[in-house]
């Protein structure tokens, strides 16, 4: 493998969920703005007007992957330093999120495993879900040093339903949520190559849309 | 006098592809109820079919599921050809096949190794058997990638492919991607066979069930993405046109989904009765890794159905190597398919079995009617009958443990109950 091949592994955003399934469609949804937003940022590099503001730094180089099943994160996972997971939440009981809230959580290699929900329904739609995914990937050394999961929380997940109108307003936030995650990684490489920047705990917090 | 009842509940079962819930009451002895319930998108999108164009199902129906759109596909497919009286060319039907063994591989690698074989080594699912056993989740992993690069090659992309049509496919795959995907399908196939032995020396339990087995006809081989006929174990032989003359679908009020019977009776779809009835179209390797793994020409134990899994595994990575080894390209990629006024029917050996799409299109081919019946809406009576034998047979075994056992038998046939909703509740009550 290449070095740049190597860099390109180093870091992986993830959308995961069903584009027919209402709020499920959340992950490939976001995945397409980031994906705009890294175009648009390397573009800016390149073309930075004389006398112009100072542009903003570009994000370091990663892979966007768009999977319709948490399952093959495990394959995606081999050789990544840092894991940007974004998925449909479902939040059950008494305080949990209003359809829409954006939720950070955090895991990776030597931290704890992602609090499942007793519910396991509330794990998401997918056979296979993200947290049993990501534990797999632990139990055969594919985890990463990092791993950022940006939940969105879901209000409806029937097959053929259209994504609901708090989950749709949602997508900017949570798309600049990973936008920031790649800033901070590019910003603490530049001051400390090398040295990755302090890893999240969770939960870190929920993001209003 | 009579004991008081006992009602087993597990709201959850892990580990299936589906959402709904389980319930059994125990009493003198005998489950005097056992309801399997599910909910059923497939309902939805009959309804969602009606007025759309009739090239449309093969998208939307392979929506339904994730793990097995290509049965979806074809059996869309076939049923709009049937109705436009068109037969896809030979090398278009081969092409089919290919892809169907891909999605064969995908799905019947991660049921016998991550979803079932859990339960035979006694752990409480993947990730707690990767700790002791890293190196057959790998292999397994490794196996269900065969498959996914297989349907991105011929299909376009590995879940719900885009490149299927009615009439063929959209382009055909070059031949030198084809020739690519042969070493990784190689290893898959020796990864496949190194876990015979140990599958072959498990303990399995002994429960012999007398279901009617239902299967397409082997006129192309093992039945897989085709078929002219259904044959049964009672000896029957009937045109797929005539599904709905032998297999009436029944409302319970237990259940989102309907419940078939043929000819009134429960019957079963899926690996058990394509082997039993078809043992003599697998190919020479599947055979062998059938002997080996203690198998007899027939199977009516539930249980034994992770062998059968695997030996089907073999058959569609060795049918898979055979196809690619012969592929000589084909004169067109689709032929093309006109809309007349008429009824369809078409079938398909889905990894959990028969899947039976019926479409009436009008003149200008506008969809009128739609009916899809997927194996686990078939299988449900069978099911429902297997868990009761489970019951019945382990009364003496504490809720935890006979939770445990009816689990085990709901995994075994690696039910898809709503090939888009992912989790079965089971519920197991003792009073």
């Amino acid at each position: 493998m290449s070095r740049a091949e190597a860099d390109d592994r180093r870091i992986l955003v993830v959308g995961i969920g069903n584009p027919d399934r209402a709020d499920d469609a959340i992950g490939p949804a976001v995945l397409g703005l980031v994906a705009e937003q890294l175009a648009l940022r390397a573009l800016g590099a390149r073309a930075r007007p004389a006398g112009g503001s100072a542009p903003r730094a570009p994000l370091p180089p990663c892979r966007l992957v768009v999977l319709p099943d948490p399952m093959r994160l495990v394959d995606e996972l081999d050789g990544c330093e840092l894991a940007i997971v974004v998925d449909a939440v479902v939040a059950a009981g008494p305080g949990a999120q209003q359809p829409g809230a954006v939720l950070l959580l955090g895991t990776g290699q030597g931290q704890p495993a992602l609090p499942v929900a007793p519910d396991p329904t509330a794990g998401g739609t997918h056979g296979l879900g993200l947290p049993a995914a990501l534990e797999l990937a632990r139990a055969l050394g594919r985890m990463p040093d990092r791993v950022a999961v940006v939940g969105v929380v879901a209000q409806q997940l029937a097959p053929g339903a259209p994504m609901s109108a708090q989950v749709r307003a949602a997508i900017p936030t949570a798309a600049m949520q990973v936008v920031g995650l790649l800033a901070t990684e590019a910003a603490a490489d530049a001051l400390h190559p090398g040295d990755p920047p302090p890893w999240l705990p969770h939960p870190v917090g929920t993001l209003d849309p | 006098m009579s004991t008081a009842p006992r009602e087993l509940t597990v709201p959850m079962l892990a580990r299936v592809e589906g959402e709904g819930g389980m319930h059994v009451v125990v009493q003198d002895g005998r489950a005097v109820e056992v309801q399997l319930r599910i909910f059923e998108p497939p309902r939805f999108f009959e309804g969602f079919l009606r007025g759309r164009s009739y090239l449309e199902p093969p998208d939307i129906t392979a929506r339904i599921c994730g793990i097995c759109p290509v049965a979806y596909q074809f059996s869309a497919c076939l049923a709009i050809e049937d109705a436009c009286g068109v037969v896809v060319p030979e090398e278009l039907r081969l092409l089919r096949r290919l892809l169907y063994c891909g999605e064969w591989i995908e799905s019947h690698a991660l049921h016998v190794f991550m979803l079932h074989l859990p339960d035979l080594l006694g752990y409480d699912g993947a990730i707690e058997m990767a700790a002791d056993h890293r190196g057959l989740v790998e292999s397994a992993l490794r196996m269900k990638r065969a498959g996914n690069e297989l349907m991105t090659v011929v299909g376009g992309r590995s879940v719900h492919p885009v490149n299927v049509r009615v009439g063929g496919f959209h382009r055909l795959p070059e031949p030198a991607a084809l020739r690519a995907l042969r070493p990784m399908l190689s290893a898959a196939l020796d990864d496949a066979l190194a876990a015979v032995p140990l599958l072959a020396r498990q303990e399995y339990p002994d429960l012999e069930q007398p279901h009617l087995y239902v299967a397409l006809d082997a006129g192309h081989g093992y039945p897989l993405e085709s078929g002219a006929a259904l044959v049964t174990s009672s000896g029957l032989t009937v045109p797929v046109s005539s599904f709905g003359t032998h297999i009436v679908e029944h409302q319970v009020g237990h259940s989102h989904a309907l419940q078939g019977r043929f000819d009134g009776q429960p019957y079963l779809v899926g690996p058990l009765a394509r082997y039993s009835l078809h043992f003599a179209a697998l190919s020479p390797v599947a055979q062998q890794v059938a002997s080996a793994a203690g198998l007899g020409r027939t199977c009516r134990n539930p249980f034994r159905s992770i062998l059968v899994r695997l030996v089907e595994l073999v058959h569609a990575l060795v049918e898979a190597l055979a196809i690619i080894d012969a592929w000589d390209g084909a004169p067109v990629a689709a032929v093309p398919v006109e809309p007349r006024a008429a009824e369809g029917h078409g079938a398909t050996e889905a990894p959990r079995g028969l899947l039976y799409h019926r479409y009436r299109i009008d003149g200008s081919g506008t969809i009128l009617a739609a009916q899809i019946v997927p194996p686990t809406a078939q299988n449900q009576p069978a099911i429902e009958a297997d868990l009761r034998a489970v019951v019945e047979a382990n009364l003496g075994l504490d809720d935890e443990a006979l939770t445990r056992a009816c689990e085990t038998a709901i995994r075994t046939y690696d039910p898809c109950i709503s090939c888009a909703t992912h989790f079965l509740r089971l519920t197991v009550d003792r009073r």
